[in-house]
């Protein structure tokens, strides 16, 4: 047995329950080091609610501020992944905005679009690769190694039928999401986009970013803004 | 550089015609023909769409 170190059975399944929720986490520290953030963590939050599906939701800011972790940026990132992709999993159910949709719409009107994002959509933004960390424990290989990038790594999670996806973002696709996603009308997401990246072929690269949106399900409709 | 910045709207109408073909738009910077002309390159515009698709494009419908 894994955690057969814990004498209480009580802690040991809620260390089992860890284990379940942040298996790359787990397998990235090994069954050693994840014993030991099992242990300080249930130390430190007590199990507080009926379902063990919420025991395990504090790990990633755990992560980040405790003392024998924070100085691994890396592991906070793996658990943070590995935590929204379980929320987008279990999230609302909504029908993806489809592109048949919104191209109903008159191109005049299209200035005025304002998107909501499908409510699974979470944005994780990272200082190393745990992205990439992630994606290679999944796949059971070698993690590459660690690097600290020199940009901060925008990343989009949520579900698409019933897979859990993520997907990094580049910085200008990046802006464009937060602000679609903060309400901004796709005219003005236009206008950032030219004011970013230039104004030759701004509408198309807005163009084909909204595409890629609908194409993934990461949208669940508009509305027009008054 | 430009001395001519895009408007929001306009590149927004313009991203929009990049949406499948739903819509077809004749672009136009200052020089506006009258109605009739319009109507006129809107019908051709949208027969060429009817020959490209191979059907007819929901904005001619």
């Amino acid at each position: 047995m894994l955690f057969g170190v814990y004498r209480n059975a009580y802690v040991a399944r809620l260390a089992e329950v860890l284990a379940d929720d942040y298996e790359q986490v787990h397998a990235y520290l090994g069954d050693a080091g994840f014993a030991k953030l099992a242990k300080s963590y249930i130390a430190a939050h007590p199990s507080d609610r009926r379902s063990a599906r919420d025991f395990g939701r504090h790990v990633p800011d755990f992560l980040k501020t405790d003392p024998g972790f924070a100085a691994h940026a890396e592991v906070a990132e793996i658990a943070a992944l590995e935590k929204a992709l379980a929320d987008a999993f279990d999230g609302p159910e909504a029908e993806p905005l489809s592109l048949t949709t919104l191209a109903k719409v008159a191109p005049e009107l299209w200035t005025k679009l304002v998107f909501t994002p499908h409510p699974t959509a979470h944005r994780l933004t990272f200082a190393t690769n745990a992205a990439d960390i992630w994606s290679a424990l999944h796949d059971e290989s070698a993690p590459p190694a660690l690097r600290c990038l020199p940009e901060p790594q925008a990343i989009l999670v949520w579900r698409q039928d019933v897979t859990a996806r993520f997907r990094p973002l580049d910085p200008e696709e990046a802006m464009m999401w937060d602000e679609a996603a903060a309400g901004t009308r796709f005219g003005v997401l236009c206008e950032m986009v030219a004011t970013y990246g230039g104004e030759d072929g701004a509408d198309i690269h807005a163009a084909s970013y909204l595409k890629d949106w609908v194409d993934m399900g990461s949208l669940a409709g508009f509305r027009l803004a008054s | 550089m430009k001395l001519t910045k895009k408007s929001g709207a306009k590149m927004a109408m313009t991203a929009a015609a990049h949406f499948g073909p739903v819509s077809t738009m004749i672009e136009r910077d200052d020089n506006i023909p009258p109605l009739a002309e319009l109507v006129d390159e809107l019908d051709h515009a949208r027969s060429i769409a009817r020959e490209v698709l191979g059907r007819p494009s929901l904005a001619a419908e």
